[in-house]
């Protein structure tokens, strides 16, 4: 069902007049906060541009650090890795206070980075930017055969998992076996 | 020779060798092209989930039988259903029989911009169902009938399963839904909830059945359409004034009665539907008169649209006795001529007035009594006030949406 609703004028409307230009408020100067990540590497990203991620966001939202206070305590984020906070402080920035396309061409290329990229963004709360990732994700098997997507994203078939399994409960068994043994040594 | 033509034919050499390769090495090279996902097991089941949100539903069935693990992550994962239809009235399925036979065909949607339908008819089959649909065949240029054997008799039964099966995996969030069954089964049915529902259509004489229809839907701005089974006057579809004052109706943003609405006349002068269609209503062309009045005084409500049916035993003079009106003449094809010309295209012709508002007086109303089929009433909220920029209102008219 196609909706035709469309106006036509009866009278032709007055010429324009210029709008009057609204006073210009008082800019208020822009916060910033500092993160940074396992590499210890601190990133100085501004409050607008945080706003992306709604961990941050939730976090930074009723602290009213200072500038001295916001350096002095940077938000430590350890499960991830110094470049891959690093892309979405970039990202961050390119989009601050602006919503995002569809089809973001702003989004880091490097392929390799992308599991690490969709953990950090999962974990970060950036919405737009992990359906960015998870789309990218998604193309690569799109109207691939089983096999193919086996291949593309490596997934071990049920027996590689089940032997995988069974070799990891082997090791455990041996560690566990050696850890009483070694206990066992140090009571005697 | 520019530079562009050289890269130009060097890709295409690159492309005919490409294409020259076994189907294995050409793999190869777009999983190198790709560079793949090789941690994809060991991605937590939220990003997985977000993951394979966006595939087809193709692309997910075989997903679904990679590995144990992605067979879970598929089944919990949403599929977007945009659309489902429900109907056992269809009883010739072009390309399956050319006679009639008894059957239920669903008909689903993945996205709204997909174009494809899928059809599947369910039907008798021996002892047993069968389920078939059609297949475009590339080499044969034509379809390729898909028949599947179910090990039931009841093709009723394994239709609505199937059908209320996608719902489910859809999560519930269907936008739009048909249905044109005779005996849908309420009691062994599995339906829930439709909250994202916006779109109904019913065919249907059953109210028993229309009410439970009713039930899992959102009591608010629907787009509802109710169609009898008949086409007969005689035994078209009435809703009883009782039935009318379902809130699902009552507070509905359209609603479009293929049949007679008993409307009483207290009733009738508090509709709020914005866009309302009937084949007839049984209130007095008083109270249709009283109707437009309080419009025109500004306590009527602010609708879009109401057509009333068939106007056959109705007196226009009465209906319009009191009211003010302004013939479409040369003077109004002249003021407003794009509208005119729109108007007709979309809503055909007729008696054409234009009614103001007494309180608002740039906002007006189109009265339309057609001059073709059986002649009907339809009343359009068309004019409506515009401010310029130098701060004078002006009328704006508005071609009424297709409904």
């Amino acid at each position: 069902m196609s909706s035709t609703e469309q106006g036509t004028s009866s009278a032709a409307p007055a010429e324009p007049t210029t709008a009057p230009e609204s006073a210009a408020a008082p800019e208020v100067p822009e916060s910033f906060y500092y993160v940074h990540g396992k590499d210890k590497v601190v990133h100085k990203v501004s409050a607008g541009a945080l706003q992306h991620s709604a961990l941050i966001h939730g976090m930074i939202s009723n602290l009213g650090y200072t500038e001295e206070q916001a350096k002095a305590n940077p938000f430590p984020f350890e499960n991830i890795d110094g470049d891959i906070l690093q892309m979405v402080v970039d990202w961050c920035n390119q989009h601050k206070g602006k919503p995002t396309p569809p089809e973001d061409t702003n989004l880091p290329k490097q392929k390799e980075k992308l599991f690490d990229l969709v953990l950090a963004v999962n974990y970060l709360e950036i919405k737009e930017l992990l359906t960015y990732c998870c789309k990218q994700v998604a193309m690569m098997v799109k109207g691939k055969s089983p096999e193919e997507i086996r291949e593309i994203w490596m997934i071990p078939t049920d027996a590689e998992d089940e032997a995988a399994e069974k070799e990891a409960k082997k090791r455990a068994g041996k560690e566990a076996a050696g850890e009483t043994a070694a206990a066992a040594g140090d009571a005697k | 020779m520019s530079n562009s033509e050289i890269e130009l034919n060097s890709l295409n050499e690159v492309i005919k060798a490409i294409e020259k390769l076994p189907p294995k090495e050409r793999f190869r090279l777009l999983k190198n092209f790709i560079r793949g996902f090789e941690k994809w097991s060991q991605l937590n089941e939220d990003c997985r989930l977000h993951v394979v949100q966006f595939l087809d539903y193709k692309s997910m069935c075989k997903l679904e039988i990679c590995s144990k693990q992605d067979q879970g992550t598929v089944k919990d994962a949403h599929v977007n259903i945009y659309q489902m239809t429900i109907c056992d009235e269809r009883k010739i399925i072009e390309g399956i029989e050319t006679e009639e036979f008894d059957n239920v065909a669903i008909n689903f949607q993945f996205d709204s911009y997909m174009t494809r339908n899928y059809n599947l008819v369910f039907s008798a089959e021996g002892d047993g169902s069968k389920m078939q649909w059609l297949k475009f065949n590339p080499r044969k240029r034509g379809m390729d009938i898909h028949t599947l054997l179910i090990d039931s008799p009841n093709y009723h039964q394994k239709a609505i399963e199937f059908a209320e099966n996608m719902i489910k995996k859809g999560k519930y969030e269907l936008p739009q839904l048909m249905v044109d069954m005779k005996d849908y089964p309420m009691e062994t049915s599995k339906m829930k909830p439709l909250p994202r529902c916006k779109t109904i259509r019913i065919c249907g004489d059953d109210k028993e059945q229309l009410r439970w229809w009713f039930e899992w839907l959102p009591e608010k701005n629907l787009d509802i359409r109710m169609f009898s089974r008949f086409e007969n006057t005689e035994n078209q579809l009435v809703l009883s004034s009782e039935e009318l004052n379902w809130p699902r109706i009552q507070q509905a943003q359209k609603f479009k009665l293929r049949g007679r609405a008993d409307f009483t006349d207290e009733q009738f002068l508090n509709l709020e539907i914005r866009m309302a269609g009937f084949v007839s209503v049984s209130v007095s062309d008083d109270v249709i008169n009283r109707f437009l009045k309080n419009w025109i005084n500004g306590t009527g409500y602010q609708f879009h649209q109401v057509l009333l049916g068939s106007t056959k035993n109705r007196d226009v003079e009465k209906i319009l006795r009191g009211i003010e009106l302004r013939e479409w003449d040369e003077d109004f094809r002249e003021e407003a001529g794009f509208f005119c010309s729109e108007f007709h295209r979309f809503c055909g012709r007729g008696q054409l007035y234009q009614i103001s508002n007494r309180i608002q007086p740039y906002e007006s109303l189109t009265l339309q009594i057609t001059d073709f089929e059986e002649a009907q009433l339809n009343i359009y909220h068309t004019g409506k006030r515009q401010t310029a920029r130098n701060g004078e209102y002006y009328t704006e008219y508005y071609v009424p949406s297709y409904f």
